[in-house]
């Protein structure tokens, strides 16, 4: 149970408005359980076969309460009162409440140790699906291997463990209450004569469950006395029928609808090695830790008709997940080229008249990239001697592409950097041809004035400009963090009645080892909403922290 | 004994199991939304009220839409954003998917509930006109969407993605709605009081609606007097037959509401600026033939300049790169003669004892600031020791200069200011106005253009245009000067006088006097009015249709940019400038130094894009919508009823 209060009080002297804003609300949540499990287990039940199971039940019951309300502007500036507004304060009102019945079991069998197998299934009621589609059953199983112990290893040799492992899970998920009917709802104008309007997201009787499947195998093997360990895993997990608001054509009585949509697709790999180069308990310890990952996110399929929808991005550059492609490609508009293969000059920028990149015509977009990394990969070390230790990650993600709104604007401004060659703004002439008035293309002679050509970029062929100039490689790598802590010597605490005290200090995302953004982090982010990060248009940066702690047990 | 302890368990077991399943017959109950509604519990004049009442734009809306947009492209302010090309996807964005459309939902929202309550007969006497006041409201909201976009959906509000008609579809399809709801509306229904609340404009006056219906019909009928001259005539003669909105009482007009809201002002924001713009200057400079001394009080008479008076000229400092009649020249007094409502809409410069002089933004000074300086060299400081600057008093001077991009000359120029240029008065600005959507002076001015064409309507052309300016001097308080100016043959700096017997046309060039703004010597300059191309090859200025749409569009400001748009693409009138062209404009490179002293069609804006999303996210519907645009989906694609070259 939690209860969320907010005020927000704007104080007055600010253009915004004179007198200053006053709003309140106050929410609360409350969620209820009611469980009944029942297990057992017994080993050796034939032979060296072990079974274990749970049975159970559950019942669920949320509910969400809320009221809101706002004075809009003040009459007496910075009385912060409902009743002070120059308007009558509008209130709000919102209320949830959903239940899910369940019932669940599994079982479990395991074989010396060495083999283990073990079910799940899980069925849910639900009050927010329509009868017909209440109930929905998620099973699931999973397996592991641990090899290791058919060879007897011992504690010295070179081969400590190993394990091969799978599964296959799949987990349902409910709707939000109140989506399966359009209503109308009665309100009220500043006038205080009623008003009435619908709901703008289209709902739907039909909706069912979510379903994601999900299949993993990984192995795991340690070397050298557990000084050495590998882990690798391999995943695929599929949203079916994830439950989306699909943009409408908002002139169709709403402006979206909610479906179950396709399938959705994360498929990937990790792995991770970590060594223990040194190991002595009071002398020095280094421990080192390498972690590659690598995902593709695809949609395999939508709705209906639905070919993509966007995610992201303004105006002519848009951050779209197309059905059959990855998620997050990034589309634009391009310079314009010679396309004619046979030319001399094919592949080269058209300019016009006066020397300036022309954009493709009819301010067509292509895809620009796609903003999904190729690989992710993290290394961490960590040193200790006696009472003192130091670690620090570094961590790189390499390949993907992303939009700079920043670059462009600064180039437009003239404030950024690359628009200044050896300390001048020369006139120079754009490498590319242009169309000498039959058709033919020649080299370009004519001289553009800086301000010219980059104000022509940032402004020709949308209110981004033209955005193939502004895309650009997103692999980074980055020292994340650096940590040093030590450890109170026990013999100075003898008699504080404190067990261990721990200091330490740590510094967060402390140097940016190379980056293609002239300087922008491609992860700050243009909105927290939206899953599309291959868009960045003046975000604030991304913050540098130093932590200091103590730790004290007692 | 174990046994039975063992079933016993079981039995427990299975018990709360049982207990279980029973708590789920309330699943349907608890899943309604209890704020929720039914369609009986809802009325049709609470859709059509909120229809009405979003559609007054609120602040964060009426900013981008009636401002950046709309005041704009209809040439009533000094706004780079349209007429250099330039719309702002969010801004499109938002007009589009969070507001036009949901004014569009609920006014059909009121249509098929009152449909559906007319089904089951659970109707009140009103049920059925209130349905008709719907349909005339939704006309005016599909003119405004389509005047704006170009194709818009009939058939949309279905619950899937529409198909989207042509222009003229539905411009065809709104005469017919018109036509029918007009006819339809039963004029001897008595309302309940309270009901009269509920609609903002005319309290459910159902005479009302009928002639705003009618005279909104003559609107839409007109604005396809080029492409569909035979049916703009038919619709034209059917609805002037009727009842029309034809006195100030009939106003199609809201009231505004302080503080922040769809009903606060539109022109309220403090950022703002609300300038003359040099289109709206051009045609009420010597207009009328009425003094400013007749019209301003005797301590200000001293600021007048004479007749034939263009300025001071400062050749480095203001451009020359547009065909703004005006441009060039500082104009350091008042006009002589000017047409009388442009001091009512402007107060002067500098003019801080008037009470409705506008002190906007109130966190500066920049609104009071008069003196501001031309640059020469480098501007004057401490540092470089210069005190060459030109210093310059704005205070009762009136000028509009012309917008685009200065270059150079813009960065020497430090005059331009809320200070220093007349901008509109605090009556417009403080949400204590009534937002006009039709005035009577309109309907009177499309009776003066029908009559031109040879249509059969109730008035003859002149004296519906003599009425026209005669309900405009009463908006603007000028009524005592009318008669001196309806008979003037004075030409204002685009050519065209008021006299509508008078229509010689301007000679070719004035000689007008000028001052050297740099070393003070006098000089004569040869004026030329110019040529607005766009309109009979640019031969004519002064003829009965430049007549009517100039009166027009004085009358129609500040409240109908949209309008003036509007009859601008239609007609190419009146004379709109062109933008300056010092540095190139990057989003309308079809104009430059060597054509700028042209007009041409290629030049204007024509509509607004469809926002990114519309094509990013449905392709498909997208592409059917760009193929009944029969052009491409940009700025410049000139909507069917438009000029198209």
């Amino acid at each position: 149970m939690y209860t969320n209060n907010a005020e927000a009080k704007q104080f007055s002297g600010s253009p915004l408005s004179p007198n200053g804003r006053y709003s309140l609300s106050k929410d609360v949540f409350i969620e209820e359980n009611y469980m009944a499990l029942v297990n057992g287990s017994k080993s050796d039940i034939v032979g060296k076969l072990g079974v274990s199971f749970t049975a159970g039940a559950q019942l669920m019951q949320q509910r969400r309460d809320g009221i809101n309300s706002n004075a809009g502007e003040l009459e007496v500036p910075n009385l912060f009162s409902l009743n002070n507004g120059v308007n009558q304060a509008s209130v709000g009102q919102s209320f949830a409440e959903r239940k899910i019945n369940s019932v669940f079991g599994s079982v479990g069998f395991d074989y010396d140790g060495i083999l283990f197998v073990d079910f799940t299934g899980r069925n849910d009621w639900t009050s927010t699906l329509s009868p017909e589609n209440r109930s929905f059953f998620y099973p699931s199983v999973n397996g592991s291997f641990v090899f290791s112990e058919l060879f007897n290893t011992s504690a010295d040799g070179w081969f400590n463990f190993g394990k091969i492992r799978a599964s296959y899970a799949t987990v349902g998920n409910d709707l939000q209450p109140y989506q399966l009917e359009n209503v109308f709802f009665i309100g009220n104008d500043p006038n205080n004569n009623t008003t009435a309007g619908t709901n703008s997201t289209l709902n739907d009787r039909n909706l069912v469950n979510e379903l994601i499947k999900s299949a993993e195998m990984g192995f795991e093997a340690r070397f050298f006395d557990n000084r050495l360990s590998l882990d690798a895993a391999w995943y695929r997990t599929n949203a079916t029928n994830q439950l989306l608001a699909i943009p409408l054509d908002p002139l169709s009585g709403f402006n979206s609808r909610r479906v179950n949509a396709g399938d959705i697709e994360n498929e990937g790999f990790e792995i991770t090695l970590n060594a223990d180069i040194f190991r002595n308990q009071n002398g020095f310890s280094w421990n080192t830790n390498v972690n590659f990952a690598r995902n593709r996110n695809r949609i395999n399929s939508l709705i209906d008709d639905v070919t993509q929808f966007q995610l992201g991005g303004f105006d002519n550059v848009a951050v779209l997940a197309p059905v059959g492609g990855l998620y997050g490609e990034i589309w634009g508009t391009t310079f314009r080229r010679v396309e004619d293969e046979a030319s001399p000059n094919f592949g080269q920028i058209i300019v016009d008249g006066d020397g300036l990149p022309l954009a493709a015509e009819g301010n067509v977009a292509s895809r620009l990239g796609n903003q999904q990394p190729d690989a992710l990969i993290g290394w961490s070390n960590t040193f200790a001697y006696k009472n003192w230790s130091l670690g620090f990650l570094v961590d790189a993600s390499l390949g993907g592409d992303i939009f700079s709104g920043t670059n462009r604007f600064l180039q437009r401004s003239g404030n950024a950097a690359v628009t200044v060659i050896d300390g001048d703004r020369a006139d120079f002439i754009v490498d590319g041809v242009t169309d000498d008035g039959t058709g033919n293309f020649v080299t370009n002679t004519t001289t553009v004035a800086p301000q010219e050509y980059w104000t022509a970029l940032a402004n020709r062929s949308g209110n981004l400009g033209i955005a193939e100039a502004f895309i650009y490689d997103a692999t980074h790598v980055r020292l994340r963090n650096v940590s040093i802590n030590y450890n109170l010597n026990p013999k100075w605490l003898k008699n504080t009645g404190i067990q261990s005290a721990k200091f330490g200090l740590s510094a967060n995302n402390v140097w940016m080892i190379t980056s293609n953004l002239n300087g922008v982090d491609p992860e700050s982010v243009f909105a927290t909403r939206s899953n599309a990060t291959g868009f960045e248009n003046l975000s604030p940066p991304t913050v540098r922290s130093l932590f200091f702690n103590v730790s004290l047990s007692l | 004994m174990k046994k039975e302890r063992f079933l016993k368990r079981i039995g427990l077991y299975i018990g709360s199991f049982a207990l279980l399943f029973s708590c789920a017959d309330d699943f349907d109950e608890i899943n309604i939304d209890p704020q929720a509604a039914n369609v009986d519990q809802v009325q049709v004049e609470y859709f059509i009220n909120a229809s009405i009442g979003a559609a007054q734009q609120n602040p964060h809306i009426a900013e981008r839409v009636f401002i950046l947009y709309w005041k704009a492209a209809g040439r009533m302010d000094r706004i780079n954003t349209l007429p250099i090309g330039v719309a702002n996807d969010s801004w499109s964005t938002d007009y589009y998917n969070d507001y036009i459309s949901t004014w569009l939902r609920n006014i059909n929202t009121a249509i098929t509930v009152a449909d559906e309550k007319i089904a089951k007969d659970n109707i009140r006497e009103y049920t059925a006109n209130l349905k008709q006041v719907a349909r005339i409201w939704r006309a005016y909201l599909m003119s405004e969407m389509a005047d704006n976009f170009g194709p818009i959906p009939i058939n949309g509000f279905q619950g899937v993605n529409p198909e989207y008609d042509s222009v003229k579809d539905v411009y065809y399809y709104i005469l017919q709605e018109l036509k029918e709801a007009t006819a339809a509306l039963d004029l001897d229904v008595l309302n309940p009081g309270p009901l009269a609340a509920l609609d903002p404009v005319y309290g459910y006056n159902y005479e009302k609606w009928q002639k705003y219906g009618n005279s909104l019909r003559m609107r839409l009928a007109m604005r396809l007097s080029e492409v569909d001259p035979g049916k703009a005539q038919q619709e034209f003669e059917d609805a002037a037959s009727g009842p029309i909105l034809a006195t100030a009482d009939d106003n199609f007009k809201v009231a505004e509401l302080g503080g922040w809201n769809d009903y606060t002002g539109v022109m309220t924001r403090e950022w703002n600026n609300q300038y003359l713009s040099p289109t709206l200057n051009n045609l009420m400079i010597g207009l009328g033939g009425v003094s400013s001394a007749e019209v301003l009080p005797a301590d200000e008479h001293s600021k007048i300049k004479a007749a034939n008076y263009i300025g001071l000229k400062f050749e480095d400092h203001f451009t020359s790169l547009t065909n703004d009649p005006s441009a060039g020249f500082w104009f350091d007094g008042l006009h002589e003669k000017i047409d009388p409502r442009a001091y009512n809409l402007f107060p002067i410069p500098g003019n801080t004892g008037d009470t409705d002089f506008n002190k906007f933004p109130s966190w500066n000074t920049a609104a009071t600031t008069t003196s501001r300086s031309l640059i020469l060299g480098e501007e004057d400081n401490d540092s470089n020791g210069e005190t060459n600057d030109i210093l310059i008093d704005a205070s009762f001077s009136w000028n509009a200069p012309a917008i685009g991009v200065w270059g150079e000359k813009g960065s020497r120029n430090r005059m331009l200011f809320p200070g220093t240029l007349p901008r509109l008065g605090n009556k417009f600005r403080s949400s204590s106005a009534q937002r006009i959507f039709f005035a009577s002076w309109e309907s009177h001015f499309l009776i003066a253009e029908a009559a031109i064409r040879g249509w059969n309507v109730p008035m003859s052309g002149q004296a519906a245009y003599e009425q026209g300016i005669a309900e405009s001097f009463s908006y603007n308080n000028m009524s005592q000067h009318l008669s001196t100016y309806v008979s003037s043959q004075d030409y204002n700096r685009s050519g065209t006088s008021v006299s509508w017997n008078h229509t010689t046309e301007p000679p070719a060039s004035v000689t007008m006097n000028y001052i050297n703004g740099y070393n003070g010597n006098p000089g004569t300059t040869s004026f030329t009015y110019p040529k607005n191309n766009i309109y009979m090859g640019g031969s004519v200025n002064n003829d009965l249709l430049n007549k009517i749409i100039t009166q027009k569009f004085i009358s129609q400001t500040p409240w109908l940019p949209l309008e003036t748009w509007s009859d601008h693409r239609r007609l190419g009138l009146p004379f709109f400038e062109n933008p300056a062209v010092e540095v190139p404009l990057p989003e309308m490179p079809q104009l430059n130094p060597g054509n700028v002293m042209t007009n041409s069609v290629g030049v204007f804006p024509q509509r607004l894009k469809f926002p990114s999303g519309f094509s990013n996210n449905l392709p498909t519907q997208y592409a059917q919508a760009v193929g009944a645009l029969e052009g491409e989906d940009t700025v410049f694609t000139p909507l069917w009823w438009a000029k198209q070259n």
